[in-house]
């Protein structure tokens, strides 16, 4: 295996190869300045190489690409522009002198020497506390869908989801196209937090969706085999609503928090945003820490979507070139501003919005709540035409969006300059050619044809399961609840590569199913719903799992009048593992805030120390001290 | 917060200013109130190695760790806490025969003032500790009654005693000045307000410098960055601490499995510098292939800093402050004030209650020392 030089200079380091260090990179090294980028990983790409589903944005972001594929792209445009790629190296020191230590391969400690850095090291998935919650079978959403779509494992197959957020829902959706089944999805919120065409596609599925529910605990002698969910009103506990699922896996997808290990090293200035994610580094809108050569971009600045990454990252990489280069790219930075900020607008940007204000210290304007209809009223939004060949496009709640109106060759869709509008389709001038259905990453766009026959109409809907139905079976259609509605006859199924592994997909139903019928399966599901018996046990749950540190032990120290993070750290060992509190921090954050009756924000997190991934001492000791005195 | 008064007040929650709240209410004085700038246990006992030992080279430091060692040795029974205390023994290599002279000169000493440390042939050093390579050793101090435990629960177990006697302590109030009358300080004035002080102890630590200065008096008291590491948990292989003073090297395995390591670095300037330095950790983990090679598929999970507050003779300065009448100072420890912790505590509660300390002679602590240029330095530090 080649060996790296111990000792590399560079102009721009960008450390993380997601979305937001892809594009700061490839802005960076475009600009002229050596750049190298740096990613734990094998190859680029980040959280894209296993999201498999459709980007939402505009052309700018790659709408309508999927995440695998757009991973592909920035690779081959990093190659272009001549950005150095390190892969395998994860940064795990920074330093007074300015230098990064990098480990790579496990095997060699790198000294890398960079004038500017962008730190686009994203984000770390929450815990959430209950009993039960250390039993095998519990994992990260984003954990399960790495495993999923990147190992080939499927890690359950009968799931609870906890947390109806974007994530949670399209590894809820991933997780049946995997072969999985979702038991019920569960949202604390009165509301899903993620966009309601991600809902709607696992509703139709026959997913339960219990809004303002939580997972109160999991159970299971040796791993988990049931969980009982009950509901919520104000966030407390509604008695005698709890019930019991029979589950194998529960999937945990309750936010993320920035991972910005890096940037509190380095000493930058962190400050406690909740709209943000917890702590971010401060940083100004050209992605400026307080360090002057540090910036940063994507969900180490904030948690958001990745198309919002990818801008940030390529303001990050232009700020940080531009460091060296001292030249004044304003103008080339107001770009990027004003797409983020149409991309922040609309509902789903404004807790980005807050949290940048309050960052910032200026006041947002007063806004609108969201305003589209819960997933529940939607079909009252359905024009019930009674004649006709129509597209209908159910895409009801301002989702920074665009490629249905990019793709509509006759200009029947229309959303204009502001992309969180809601479509409008003018049917005069729409063909019903259907380039826009297989374009919609929500699989929110239907065709209902109600000349098909005399009493039957037909339905052609974005089909992206397995098995692939075939012209002549008959199916069973489902309405977007999920219930069923009865039999429907597949009339046509639609493959092309265009489609990008999209099928339409005809069926026939009874004229007055026809604005009802949004899905169809095999052979009618089986009840969703099976009660199962808790086993409740006594359960202590593992707060700290590298040094096995309880719930019980956290709560007996703050009893005894201990009153920070660091103080718990010490004396129970909590946090002190190899994994430096990844987890635990939160949790015991969370814990003393709750029990302390004090908010998050007046608790100090622990300071973080290298290295931040544990490394061996030979693996230390073979690295060059060359240059040393240097510094 | 109005006035609050106070008959001593401790500034520093380490070890020292814990352990000497505890004795000065075991001894009887009522109204004890300590203040701690940060949170208890957050300076530099909260870095250490939690080494402990009397194996030194001066009759003092020898009286104050046995003392110490003790009272270590009592500390469940007497505070009512688990420390992890581990009484492994200290392993001191020899790699020439003018170091082996100084052990072995230093053990006649130790072995006068009963303490029953013993020169060891390499052979020995094999059988107490297999993991260690021990070509370059000609043989090795080592005394078994030494040996380590946890500073955390130390601290916490003073502080939790010293409440059940009655001491008050305050966290996350820093002193910002005294008001002095006399000669004396009339009260101390914090972050949380003033208090009317009786007496004041300084444990500040690498800050008690700082803090005599507000008092204005010139304490001679250095802060100097000491790194440290700590591995993963591994199975237990080791058991003595190990200081290599040739190479400037500590190492122990913790109850927990994890080995702490520590050097010191011969080029670090004097200040406060609470930053890590790759250098360390490289540095570091050349010496343990030298000296353990068989960890060399250990992981180093964790590399932090922390102050030794050295003093010109690397000995602890305890006693009046001179020109401040009722400042006891109980700092300048020079890396070893976690292992003498229980005696600084007895000493200034000694001093306090009863004007004089019987069980050590101190003389050499005393400011005046700096006075003569006489003083007689301790070199087995790390």
């Amino acid at each position: 295996m080649a060996e790296l030089h111990p000792i590399i200079r560079t102009d721009v380091l960008v450390v993380g190869a997601g979305p937001a260090g892809l594009a700061a990179a490839i802005e960076a090294a475009r600009l002229g300045v050596r750049t190298l980028l740096i990613d734990d990983k094998k190859s680029p790409g980040g959280q894209l190489v296993k999201q498999t589903h459709m980007f939402f944005g505009s052309k700018n972001e790659r709408a309508g690409v999927r995440g695998i594929d757009i991973a592909v792209e920035l690779g081959r445009e990093l190659e272009a522009v001549g950005c150095s790629f390190m892969a395998e190296t994860m940064a795990i020191g920074v330093f007074d002198d300015g230098t990064v230590t990098a480990l790579h391969r496990d095997s060699q400690i790198v000294r890398i020497i960079p004038r500017t850095m962008v730190v686009a090291t994203g984000a770390f998935e929450n815990m959430l506390l209950f009993p039960g919650c250390d039993l095998p079978g519990v994992y990260g959403a984003g954990g399960f869908q790495t495993l999923m779509n990147l190992d080939g494992v499927l890690p359950g197959t009968n799931v609870l989801m906890v947390g109806a957020g974007n994530i949670g829902l399209i590894v809820a959706y991933q997780l049946m196209q995997a072969g999985g089944r979702v038991a019920a999805v569960v949202e604390a919120m009165p509301r899903t937090g993620g966009y309601s065409v991600h809902a709607s596609k696992i509703r139709r599925m026959g997913v339960p969706l219990h809004l303002a529910h939580t997972v109160k605990a999991v159970h299971g002698a040796d791993r988990v085999n049931a969980a009982t969910i009950v509901r919520l009103e104000q966030g407390k506990e509604v008695p005698g609503s709890a019930f019991t699922l029979a589950v194998d896996s529960v999937c945990l997808s309750v936010g993320l928090s920035p991972l910005a290990e890096l940037c509190s090293m380095a000493g930058c200035r962190m400050d406690f945003v909740p709209a943000l994610g917890g702590y971010v580094p401060y940083h100004d809108e050209n992605m400026m820490t307080s360090n002057d050569r540090i910036f940063i971009a994507g969900d180490v600045s904030g948690i958001e979507e990745a198309s919002i990454a990818m801008v940030e990252g390529t303001i990050a990489g232009c700020s940080a070139a531009a460091r060296i280069l001292g030249w004044n790219v304003e103008q080339r930075l107001g770009e990027h501003k004003r797409q983020l900020e149409t991309l922040r607008g609309g509902p789903y940007g404004k807790k980005a919005r807050q949290g940048k204000s309050e960052l910032w210290g200026i006041e947002l304007e007063d806004e609108p709540a969201l305003e589209y209809a819960p997933a529940s009223d939607l079909p009252q939004a359905v024009q019930r035409f009674t004649s006709g060949k129509r597209l209908v496009i159910e895409c009801y709640d301002r989702i920074p969006c665009n490629p249905c109106e990019e793709a509509c060759r006759q200009g029947a869709i229309r959303i204009g300059p502001d992309i969180t509008s809601v479509p409008e389709l003018d049917a005069d001038k729409c063909t019903a050619c259907g380039v826009c259905m297989m374009r919609c990453p929500g699989l929110a766009i239907f065709m209902v044809n109600m000349d098909y026959a005399a009493d039957m109409a037909e339905v052609t809907i974005p089909f992206e399961q397995c098995p692939l139905p075939q012209k002549g079976e008959t199916w069973t259609a489902l309405d977007r609840q999920g219930a069923v509605l009865g039999p429907a006859l597949v009339t046509r199924v639609v493959s092309a590569t265009a489609f990008d592994r999209k099928h339409l997909v005809s069926f026939s139903v009874p004229k007055q199913q026809a604005h009802d019928a949004r899905h169809i399966v095999p052979a009618p599901p089986s009840p969703r719903l099976i009660e199962a018996t808790p086993q409740l046990l006594d359960t202590d749950p593992i707060i700290c799992r590298c040094e096995d540190v309880r719930l019980s032990a956290i709560e007996k120290v703050i009893d005894q009048g201990y009153r920070s993070y660091d103080e718990i750290r010490r004396i129970t060992r909590a946090g002190m593992g190899p994994c430096q509190g990844k987890t635990c921090q939160r949790l015991i954050l969370q814990i003393l805030s709750r029990k302390l009756g004090v908010p998050m924000d007046s608790l100090q997190p622990s300071t973080v120390r290298p290295p931040l991934k544990p490394v061996p001492f030979d693996v230390l000791a073979a690295a060059s001290m060359e240059d040393a005195n240097e510094y | 917060m109005s006035t609050e008064r106070a008959d001593v007040v401790i500034i520093g929650g380490g070890c020292t200013g814990t352990s000497a709240a505890y004795h000065l209410c075991a001894a009887g004085v009522k109204n004890v109130l300590l203040l701690e700038m940060s949170y208890l246990c957050s300076g530099a006992t909260g870095r250490c190695g939690g080494g402990m030992r009397a194996q030194w080279s001066t009759r003092c430091n020898i009286q104050l760790a046995k003392y110490s060692l003790d009272a270590f040795g009592r500390f469940s029974d007497e505070i009512g806490q688990d420390i992890e205390l581990h009484l492994g023994g200290y392993l001191l290599p020899a790699f020439n025969p003018q170091m082996a002279g100084e052990f072995r000169k230093n053990i006649v000493l130790q072995n006068a003032l009963g303490v029953p440390s013993t020169f060891v042939p390499t052979e020995a050093i094999r059988s107490l500790a297999p993991i260690i390579e021990t070509d370059t050793m000609l043989g090795a101090a080592y005394c078994a009654t030494d040996g380590k435990s946890n500073p955390f629960l130390t601290v916490k177990g003073y502080a939790e005693r010293a409440r059940a006697l009655g001491a008050r302590i305050m966290t996350d109030t820093t002193v910002t000045g005294f008001k002095m009358a006399h000669g004396r300080i009339e009260s101390v004035v914090t972050s949380r307000g003033r208090i009317d002080a009786g007496w004041v102890v300084n444990a500040a630590g690498a800050y008690a410098a700082n803090i005599a200065a507000l008092a204005g008096a010139i304490v001679p008291i250095t802060p100097y960055r000491h790194q440290a590491l700590v591995t993963e948990r591994v199975a237990h292989c080791f058991n003595p601490m190990f200081i290599n003073l040739y190479e400037s090297l500590y190492f122990s395995q913790t109850k927990n499995g994890a080995f702490v390591m520590g050097q010191t670095d011969k080029h670090e300037i004097p200040g406060f510098n609470y930053r890590s330095h790759w250098l360390f950790e490289l540095e570091l983990a050349r010496k343990v292939m030298k000296f353990a090679p068989i960890l060399r598929h250990v992981r180093v999970v964790r590399h932090w800093a922390g102050h030794y507050a050295m003093t010109p003779d690397r000995q602890p300065i305890i006693g009046p402050c001179p020109g401040v009448g009722n400042m006891l100072i109980a700092s300048g420890y020079s890396g070893h004030g976690y292992m003498l912790a229980p005696a600084s505590g007895r000493i200034v509660a000694d001093l306090i209650t009863r004007g004089s300390v019987d069980f050590v002679d101190m003389n050499e602590f005393s400011m005046d020392r700096f006075k003569s240029k006489l003083y007689v330095v301790e070199a087995d530090i790390v």
